[in-house]
């Protein structure tokens, strides 16, 4: 049962966000190039995915299992540091927060200035739609195989992903414009945390590590990244501040 | 040809942005190795060892990127 929630709750919030950030630019084409070509491209983008975690996630069975969890354990620690980065970054004000309304109306206008449809499907339409689905998912895809194959829990981490992904289309469906209110940056954290708390035990793993109280190390783990993150905010939020006063100061002088 | 270059560098991009953060990280995973494969500390300690050099890595890459 642990298992099951290790793999599913970081996978469920991971694509979350992914899903998320894809849904805008699929409702911005369904607006504005037609509901049509806006789903043709999810549903292919879709299927692709699918494909992919149905091809890798078993055949990666067969790999011995210290080296998977070597490999992955290394993946999943510059994936998961990555997002934590990016998000302690994005608390402290020194890089701007993703704003899905923004980003919204930013492909509303480009896709109303691409010209018009050819033919019954709008291709521009079914490609923009396509490419959100397919690179927002492809970070989906990852996560899910990577805390499937070392976990031995595909189909949890799986079930995680699709479970968000029929809240995400859901809230869609019925609000009809971008999820902006969702706390974005908060999940990013959350799993970035997450993913690096498996990424070190994993690796850990690989490296002949002993670790104490074994899998319940992660949550040592975990606790621990999350005091890191913080330390770190605070740091980089001073930082920031330091910097904006010395602009101003530069421009007053 | 643009399009395998697009799907290499969405590839390399879900694992690495900052280059330096990226480097760091894996030079950091080769000295764990590297101690792990010479018997250096307790198989225990070793586990902190990697923790710590990370969670280090993690504040200067914050920090870096906060300063500019």
């Amino acid at each position: 049962m642990t298992h099951f929630f290790a793999a599913a709750v970081p996978a469920f919030l991971a694509s979350l966000v992914e899903f998320v950030e894809a849904l805008t630019i699929v409702l911005a084409v369904g607006v504005t190039r037609g509901w049509r070509s806006a789903l043709l491209g999810a549903l292919a983008a879709t299927a692709l995915l699918a494909a992919l975690v149905l091809a890798f996630g078993p055949a990666l069975g067969g790999v011995p299992i210290a080296a998977l969890q070597l490999v992955i354990g290394i993946l999943l620690l510059f994936f998961g540091l990555r997002w934590l980065r990016k998000a302690v970054l994005r608390y402290a004000g020194a890089i701007a927060l993703h704003d899905e309304a923004k980003i919204y109306a930013k492909h509303t206008q480009l896709l109303e200035n691409s010209g018009g449809a050819r033919g019954s499907i709008d291709w521009i339409g079914a490609t923009t739609s396509f490419k959100a689905v397919a690179l927002e998912g492809l970070e989906v895809v990852f996560i899910v195989i990577a805390l499937g194959a070392t976990a031995g829990a595909l189909v949890p981490a799986s079930l995680g992903a699709a479970l968000a992904g029929v809240v995400v289309i859901g809230a869609g469906i019925a609000l009809h414009r971008p999820l902006a209110s969702v706390p974005e940056n908060t999940l990013k954290a959350a799993v970035g945390i997450m993913l690096s708390a498996f990424g070190t035990f994993w690796t850990g793993e690989g490296l002949h590590v002993a670790w104490p109280g074994a899998d319940l190390i992660l949550l040592a783990l975990v606790a621990g990244y999350a005091a890191v993150a913080a330390i770190a905010f605070v740091v980089a939020r001073s930082a920031v501040r330091k910097r904006a006063s010395a602009g101003v100061a530069a421009v007053t002088a | 040809m643009n399009a395998a270059r697009t799907i290499a560098a969405e590839l390399v991009g879900l694992f690495v942005e900052d280059r330096l953060f990226a480097l760091a990280i894996a030079l950091w995973i080769a000295v764990s190795a590297v101690l792990a494969s010479t018997g250096f500390a307790t198989p225990e300690l070793r586990g902190l060892v990697l923790f710590a050099g990370l969670a280090a890595i993690l504040v200067g890459g914050i920090v870096r990127g906060a300063r500019g």
